[in-house]
């Protein structure tokens, strides 16, 4: 008895000495993961819901262990490295390679940072906003927070943003969903051959595995300079941040699938969601749903143009950094501003209708850019001189290229869509 | 002159002209001002083969002809650890331009023959060679044109580069960060925000405890100090600590977990030790986080003579001598003596007679705005800290409060 006591102690004064270690490393998979969830995140968590009610649930299982096992190779690239991903594409592909992947990056990444206004905006019409006075605010505040701020505030903020997530889980309670169907559909495939159910399958994939997601948290990792007898703990935080992002999607699913479906009623973007979930779950279900739209939003809205500003000036050789001034770092800034206001800019003056093109194209150029970055990311981490004993086991590669495989197929299905619906216009 | 972008898989002919494979690297050695290629690497059919220098005839504009048959062409390649390889370790890589004192990326480097020897003359890091390595030559051609000016380019001759592209955790490559250790520290740690933390890691090996202390006095990023001493151990990071104003290393172990400042603590040399555990006990916002007990304390009844002589022993230690503080036998303030004041006195006189006794001083637990109120009001370059009690505990120098107003 005595000894078994002993035992305990021991393990939690171990404990509490590696406590410490490791809440220092936790936050770029976290946050990484949550700002995952971003506007299009949720319209496209809400249209499946709304659409097919529960039956697409088990797919976010799957996608689970796909992204936590993408990101773990970003950490695990960042950990040994030290480097962020852009900087080792430069390095190991050249200049021109690295010129097309950070094209297409810029382009999807401003074409989703103006998703992320439009969230602002539509989630601003709900709670009774002019999105007029709301648009720019949101985008001076994370401009604001990003150049007069420190790198560590920035990470507070977003911490703190990140529980603001949990609005959407709430939503989804007050729906009352039939909790006995939900658990059946999470874990029995059930798959529709329909144009419709394919299309919407893709997108859930094209939006929860981002290429943005991959260069912001090896950066953020690179940057923690972790050190690698602690990189368990690193990879302990992606994991947490897979998770995170897809159980918070799953009740957005869950509270739309519901209520919208049940009704019957068809929807668009988050924003119709939100509005259609008022007199079906009532207002506060609505408001919570809308708060949560609109704080995915402005995190979104200030990390992607940031990770992009980072990777840009990673590949390129420019300084970088929040710790740097205006003055020293100028491309790198500008750079965040440009996209800052740019995506502002269009979603305040530019008329929806006008919009549907430049998205189509973003998911294009999305749906070429991220396999190109798995096919670049799997000969990187397999590099015994960049990785030394780190590179991938055998059984991990095949896993990895197997879903790589299936990825490839769809993202050039997704092209193919995005490109023949463009052609038709 | 020659590109190593052009140079790169260009044809490899055999002395029969004779296509036998294409470049794929050149083998320099390192340590030279101006490196010498040792040897061409070139893809064959049948792997990577090392074709030395003196084995080439010539390199021409499209194509390399070799001295040798194809039959002597075995692949048979090992990177020596005295030589480094241009398209492997440094194109596309950071280096550091020691003139302009920062680390920029490679995109292109070039090479001269001389006295047949082909040498690597320069890297160039600016938007031309961007251009041309992005296959955009015809660009900067129509522009240069149109503009009748040349788009500059950043050419770094090569005797001010440091590549930092050869494994930096091989022991080999560590003496030859020699040369950055020349830098002054607060250029030295505008290149260290720019490292990898692999490369930081290398770079602080190289450098002494000295110039290590007083780079990371000029870091900015609390935490990347942090960090920085983590990563080079406890004994290592003790010894830094100890060469830095107890002031700075007491800054950085507030922010150091419990269990590792405790352990860095520990390996210092006592005296050090003490004067750092003393400043740790105050909240770091007050003047007592602020100041430094590293200072000069004198008696009344000294005499001018035997200040002087006190200064010539002790003063290379003290972060400020313009100053010096007057105390009597319990360790009160008594008064103020500045430099000026001892000099111009004769070498007989007693500190009592010369000193300011009025004093302006601040409590230990008075906060930073109120310390700075203060040293701006008087205009002085540095202001004592005493407790409750009129002890003196330290002194809080103008350059603490600049450091932290502008932080």
């Amino acid at each position: 008895m005595a000894r078994l006591w002993e035992r305990v102690r021991g393990r939690v004064r171990r404990f509490a000495l590696t406590l410490p270690i490791m809440l220092a490393v936790l936050g770029p998979g976290i946050i990484t993961g949550n700002v995952d969830n971003d506007a299009g995140g949720i319209t496209t968590y809400s249209v499946i819901g709304a659409r097919f009610g529960y039956s697409m649930l088990w797919m976010l299982v799957l996608i689970t262990f796909t992204l936590a096992m993408i990101q773990e190779m970003c950490a695990r690239m960042g950990v040994v490295t030290g480097k962020g991903l852009a900087d080792l594409i430069r390095e190991r592909f050249g200049v021109r390679l690295t010129m097309i992947v950070m094209l297409l990056l810029v382009f999807t990444n401003l074409a989703n940072t103006m998703g992320e206004f439009a969230g602002v905006a539509g989630a601003s019409s709900i709670l009774g906003l002019n999105r007029f006075i709301t648009i720019p605010a949101v985008a001076f505040f994370v401009w604001f927070l990003v150049v007069k701020g420190s790198y560590r505030a920035v990470e507070k903020v977003l911490l703190v943003f990140c529980i603001l997530y949990l609005t959407y889980v709430i939503s989804a309670f007050m729906a009352h969903p039939n909790w006995g169907v939900v658990a059946k559909s999470t874990v029995v495939p059930t798959f529709q051959m329909n144009p419709e159910f394919i299309s919407l399958f893709i997108a859930t994939i094209g939006t929860t595995i981002a290429p943005w997601m991959q260069f912001y948290q090896q950066s953020s990792v690179a940057e923690k300079a972790i050190d690698l007898k602690h990189y368990r703990y690193e990879a302990l935080d992606t994991y947490i941040g897979s998770f995170l992002t897809n159980f918070v999607s799953f009740f957005i699913v869950v509270a739309c699938a519901s209520t919208l479906f049940v009704a019957g009623i068809r929807v668009n973007t988050a924003a119709e969601a939100a509005g259609a979930l008022a007199p079906l779950a009532g207002k506060y279900a609505s408001i919570l749903f809308a708060i949560g739209l609109i704080n995915a939003s402005i995190m979104a809205a200030g990390v992607l143009p940031l990770s992009t500003a980072y990777s840009v000036a990673e590949a390129f050789g420019w300084e970088s950094g929040v710790q740097k001034s205006f003055h020293e770092a100028p491309l790198f800034y500008g750079l965040y501003t440009a996209l800052i206001v740019l995506g502002a800019g269009i979603i305040m003056f530019v008329p929806e209708s006008k919009l549907i093109g430049i998205m189509l194209f973003s998911q294009a150029a999305n749906g070429v850019l991220l396999p190109l970055i798995l096919v670049l990311m799997l000969k990187l981490i397999n590099d015994k001189s960049l990785m030394g004993e780190y590179v991938n086991g055998r059984g991990k590669n095949i896993v990895v290229w197997a879903q790589a495989i299936v990825m490839i197929i769809l993202a050039a299905t997704l092209t193919v869509q995005s490109v023949l619906q463009i052609v038709r216009k | 002159m020659f590109y190593l972008s052009n140079i790169l898989g260009m044809r490899v002919l055999d002395r029969k002209q004779a296509v036998v494979g294409s470049i794929a690297d050149l083998e320099v050695a390192t340590g030279e001002k101006f490196p010498a290629v040792m040897a061409v690497l070139v893809t064959t059919r049948r792997g990577l083969t090392r074709v030395a220098w003196h084995n080439v005839r010539g390199l021409g504009i499209t194509e390399c002809t070799l001295k040798l048959a194809d039959a002597e062409l075995q692949p048979n390649f090992k990177l020596e650890d005295t030589s480094m390889l241009l398209l492997n370790h440094v194109l596309d890589k950071q280096i550091v331009d020691i003139q302009g004192a920062k680390v920029v990326r490679v995109n292109d480097i070039e090479l001269a023959e001389s006295h047949g020897q082909l040498r690597v003359i320069a890297a160039d890091a600016g938007f031309r060679s961007f251009m041309r390595r992005a296959g955009f030559a015809w660009f900067i051609h129509v522009v240069e044109r149109r503009r009748h000016h040349k788009i500059g380019e950043n050419s770094i001759p090569w005797s001010f580069v440091e590549p930092l592209g050869r494994d930096v955790r091989s022991v080999q490559v560590r003496t030859t960060w020699k040369e950055l250790s020349k830098l002054h520290p607060s250029d030295l740690a505008d290149i260290v925000d720019d490292l990898d933390f692999n490369e930081r890691d290398a770079l602080f090996k190289a450098l002494n405890d000295e110039q290590a202390a007083d780079t990371l006095a000029e870091l900015e990023d609390d935490r990347v100090k942090v960090t920085i001493l983590e990563r080079l151990g406890v004994a290592r990071a003790a010894d830094i600590l100890e060469e830095m104003d107890p002031d700075d290393a007491a800054d950085i172990l507030q922010d150091t977990r419990a269990e590792t400042q405790e352990a860095m603590l520990q390996e210092m040399e006592p005296e050090e030790r003490e004067d750092v555990r003393e400043l740790l006990a105050y909240d770091e916002d007050t003047a007592g986080g602020l100041m430094t007990n590293d200072y000069l304390e004198i008696r009344q009844e000294m005499s001018v003579e035997q200040v002087i002589e006190l200064l010539r022993r002790e003063a290379p230690d003290t972060e400020s001598t313009y100053y010096l503080y007057v105390t009597d036998d319990d360790g009160h303030l008594a008064g103020i003596l500045s430099l000026r004041a001892l000099i111009i006195a004769q070498p007989v006189t007693t500190v009592a007679d010369i000193m300011q006794k009025r004093t302006v001083s601040v409590f230990v637990d008075d906060p930073k705005g109120k310390v700075a109120e203060i040293i701006g009001k008087y205009s002085y370059l540095a202001l004592p800290v005493v407790d409750h009690e009129g002890v003196l505990q330290g002194i809080v120098t103008v350059d603490d409060i600049l450091d932290r107003a502008m932080g």
